[in-house]
C-alpha cells in the first residue's frame, strides 16, 4: 500500500520485480523466482497493478492484430503480381 | 495413423513449389498473406507502404526460393525477407532514425512510473475504436530496433530463437529489447487509459462542483 520502493518484499524490492516481468510472462523462470514475484505482487499495490497492466498490454495488443487482414485490392494485386490470381480466389 | 486431409508442412509446401507446383505457392501465400502484411502496417505505419512491402516480400522470396535451403525455417527466412524490405523502404523514406547501438547498452529501464491498475478498465478494450489508434501511437513511438523485436515475438508470436535468427542479433540481446519495448508500450497505454479525474474524484471535490 505505502510502502517504499526499496522495501523487500519476500525478498525482492519493486524494481527486481519489474526487471523480471517479461521472464515471468514468458515462463523462463525459474519456479523458486516465480513464487517470489507472486508473494511480492500479491502484497504491494503497486506492483499488483504493474503487473496487471503489463500483461493486458502485451494481450491487448495480440488480440488487436488478430483483427489486421490485407485489403481485398490488395490481396488481388498481391496474386496477380505473383501470376496466382488464377487459383486464388478472391473474396 | 496419419491424416491424409492434415494440412501440409510448410517444407512439404516449398519442396512442391520449388519443382514448379503452382498451387504449393499458392498455399503457401494463403498461409502468410496477412501476417506479413501486419508486420508490414505496424512497421511502416501507413497501408500503401505496407502493400509494397507485402508485394515486395512474395516476389522475393518466388525469385529466391531455389536457394531457400531450410536451414533455418520458411516462416523466419520469409520474416527476415519483409523486416529487411520495410527497414530498406523506411531508410529509403528517411525515417529510421538509428539507435540500436544505445539500446542495448542504456542502462536498466526505469521503475514503471504509472501504477494504476487499468487492467480492468472497460475502455481498455479492442470494442473501443480510440484504444487501437492509441496502440498503434504507442507502437510508433517506439525505436525501430524494440518496435521490431516487439512485433516478431509478440504480434507474429515467433520464438526468441526466431526473432534472433531474422534480425541476426543475440537472443539476450532479444529479451532484453522485448522487455524495454513491453515496458514502454505498458507506461504509454497506462497514461492513455488513466482514470480520469471526474471518475476518481472523492465527495467533497463532487460537492464543490454541483455547486
Ligand atoms: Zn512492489
Amino acid at each position: 500500500m505505502n510502502n517504499k520502493k526499496n522495501d523487500l518484499i519476500a525478498g525482492m524490492n519493486c524494481g527486481d520485480v519489474s526487471d523480471h516481468l517479461s521472464d515471468y510472462y514468458d515462463g523462463d523462470i525459474p519456479e523458486e523466482l516465480c513464487s517470489k514475484i507472486e508473494q511480492h505482487v500479491e502484497s504491494c499495490t503497486d506492483c499488483y497493478a504493474v503487473f496487471n497492466t503489463f500483461n493486458k498490454t502485451i494481450e491487448l495488443y495480440k488480440e488487436e492484430a488478430e483483427g489486421v487482414k490485407v485489403s481485398d485490392d490488395a490481396r488481388h494485386r498481391l496474386h496477380t503480381v505473383l501470376h496466382l490470381e488464377d487459383l486464388l480466389k478472391d473474396h | 495413423m496419419t491424416d491424409s486431409m492434415a494440412k501440409p508442412s510448410d517444407t512439404e509446401l516449398i519442396e512442391s513449389a520449388k519443382s514448379g507446383d503452382r498451387n504449393a505457392m499458392a498455399a503457401i501465400v494463403t498461409r502468410y498473406e496477412n501476417r506479413v502484411y501486419r508486420l508490414a502496417i505496424k512497421m511502416v505505419k501507413n497501408q500503401p507502404d505496407a502493400e509494397d512491402v507485402l508485394q515486395e516480400t512474395f516476389i522475393t522470396v518466388m525469385r529466391k526460393l531455389d536457394s531457400f535451403k531450410g536451414d533455418s525455417a520458411f516462416g523466419t527466412w520469409l520474416f527476415r525477407v519483409a523486416t529487411n524490405q520495410a527497414l530498406m523502404l523506411l531508410r529509403k523514406r528517411g525515417r529510421l532514425q538509428e539507435r540500436t547501438k544505445e539500446i542495448d547498452t542504456e542502462d536498466a529501464p526505469e521503475l514503471p512510473a504509472n501504477t494504476q491498475d487499468w487492467s480492468l478498465n472497460p475502455t481498455a478494450s479492442l470494442m473501443h475504436r480510440e484504444t487501437i489508434r492509441e496502440m498503434d501511437e504507442a507502437i510508433a513511438r517506439l525505436p525501430e530496433s524494440l518496435r521490431s523485436v516487439f512485433l516478431l515475438r509478440d504480434v507474429e508470436g515467433l520464438s526468441a530463437t526466431e526473432t534472433g535468427e531474422v534480425l541476426g542479433i543475440t537472443i539476450p540481446a532479444i529479451k532484453s529489447r522485448l522487455h524495454r519495448a513491453r515496458l514502454q508500450l505498458r507506461e504509454d497505454l497506462a497514461g492513455y487509459f488513466r482514470p480520469s479525474k471526474d471518475k476518481i474524484a472523492g465527495p467533497s471535490e463532487r460537492q464543490e462542483d454541483s455547486e
